[in-house]
């Protein structure tokens, strides 16, 4: 079965202050997902419908993180785009059986850390992901999407959380469109699935995501921001 | 409610894992997403009438880069862990807390000041009025191990009363019993003006260093539940901010 679109990870350096401009902006809600395993970096979510989230992050910890070298590539660019930024595509398989197939494409393996996350009512969120390995570069940092998989775990997805109650938020409903760079000929090869199937158009700059377009009960809503691949901002 | 205990600050180097290990040892739930420019808090609600841990740290971390006199007290009170750093009194009515100012020789900060970096915001956008004693501008009188005094003209919205994160194994918080000061009950009345602080406000006083350095919090149904961190003072000795 062809992938589908799980997420969009954006990297701030303030997950409070983007979080609460983006839910102004778009109108849509969020809720606060808690926090890497790693206990460096803090989690907001916003459900997109269709089984699509966004996900900002931020390092919120001060002592974790003193070694700046350490700091996430993505943190580096928020910090030096002086806003939020594209930082990572995610799809999603079914099988972890679909999910080894694809890190054998890209001559990779499935990463054998699982991403994970702690949310505030106490439970781990757990995904796999590929492709992974010593032979392969991070995905996110070329402008290309990845792969993940939750096995049994769908029933508590991201994408279903409840979010934070606020004033004049629309209802969305799914992703409309991904304005990403490239080209169209160089992602169906790197998918293994027309680009379409993902509803992604092309702008031609350099790889990576630069906008999306939500639908939502009063339209499409767009959010455009500087994706993270750029070199300068 | 007359002079009560409103809320207790605990600092920490990462409120994230501080809130979840404190869900872990007390069962106690936490609600997220208030915050003022570089520093968030997590709020544990402890029941009535209205009392609650702030559990408080910087969230934005490049913003350290520049540092000032509050940001390092934070960041040497939690760089060994948590810390309570804050007790913080309420009370009635505007005339009370005037009395207070007076009594501290400060003025209060308004509740509606227009300067938004004087607010808390909540993940909705909704800033909470307060009206707070000594004022901002002096040094803070928690770094001296001492609280401050609130007014909430509208306490409907009130931070002990808003919903947590619903977990397994939670337990109800029915209020505050007691907390355990240092120092001596002669140094709170003195800084607060009053003969009795500690028959008033439920406080025990160890002789430590001054600050909090424990709560009790009674549970439905359950034993009560106590709270023991250090106080801020234990890191930083409070005779660096002396006047």
């Amino acid at each position: 079965m062809a992938a589908v679109l799980d997420h969009i990870h954006m990297g701030s350096a303030n997950v409070y202050t983007s979080s609460f401009k983006m839910m102004n902006e778009m109108k849509i809600g969020y809720y606060d997902g808690g926090f890497m395993s790693s206990i460096t970096v803090g989690h907001r979510a916003f459900p997109l419908g269709g089984g699509n989230y966004i996900e900002v992050e931020a390092l919120i910890d001060p002592f974790a993180t003193t070694d700046e070298a350490k700091w996430p590539w993505w943190y580096k660019k928020a910090l030096q785009a002086k806003t939020e930024v594209f930082s990572g595509l995610c799809l999603r398989v079914d099988t972890m059986e679909e999910l080894r197939d694809i890190a054998k494409r890209h001559g990779g393996i499935v990463n054998t850390r699982p991403a994970s996350r702690i949310r505030p009512d106490g439970p781990q969120v757990v995904s796999f992901s590929a492709p992974g390995g010593p032979n392969v570069r991070n995905p996110w940092e070329t402008g290309m999407p990845n792969w993940y998989c939750f096995e049994d775990r769908l029933y508590c997805h991201p994408s279903g959380q409840p979010c934070v109650p606020a004033y004049g938020l629309v209802e969305p409903k799914g992703v409309a469109w991904l304005e990403m760079g490239g080209t169209e000929e160089n992602m169906a090869k790197w998918l293994g699935q027309p680009p379409s199937t993902l509803n992604m158009r092309f702008n031609g700059k350099a790889n990576g995501l630069y906008a999306i377009g939500i639908n939502t009960d009063v339209g499409v809503v767009e959010l455009r921001r500087p994706a993270a691949t750029q070199d300068s901002f | 409610m007359g002079l009560h205990i409103d809320h207790i600050s605990l600092a920490s180097p990462n409120i994230f894992r501080s809130a979840d290990t404190l869900r872990k040892e007390t069962g106690l739930g936490y609600w997220t997403g208030e915050w003022i420019r570089d520093t968030a808090v997590h709020i544990v609600p402890l029941g009535p009438p209205g009392n609650f841990i702030e559990i408080s740290g910087f969230i934005d971390v490049h913003t350290l880069k520049t540092m000032d006199e509050h940001k390092q007290w934070i960041m040497d009170i939690t760089e060994t862990g948590d810390h309570f750093n804050g007790l913080c009194l309420g009370v009635d009515s505007m005339e009370e807390l005037e009395q207070f100012a007076k009594h501290f020789k400060s003025i209060i900060n308004l509740a509606n000041d227009p300067n938004p970096a004087t607010h808390f915001q909540r993940a909705n956008g909704y800033i909470l009025p307060m009206a707070s004693t000594p004022s901002y501008s002096e040094r803070s009188p928690w770094m001296k191990g001492l609280p401050n005094v609130y007014f909430y003209p509208d306490r409907t919205h009130h931070s002990s009363g808003q919903p947590v994160h619903a977990s397994e194994n939670m337990v109800r918080p029915t209020g505050i019993k007691w907390v355990e000061y240092g120092g001596t009950e002669a140094e709170m009345a003195k800084w607060l003006g009053i003969p009795n602080p500690g028959e008033v406000l439920k406080m025990k006083f160890n002789g430590k260093s001054l600050g909090l350095w424990a709560v009790c919090v009674g549970a439905e149904g359950k034993e009560d539940i106590v709270i023991r961190r250090p106080a801020a003072s234990d890191a930083v000795p409070v005779s660096k901010y002396a006047d």
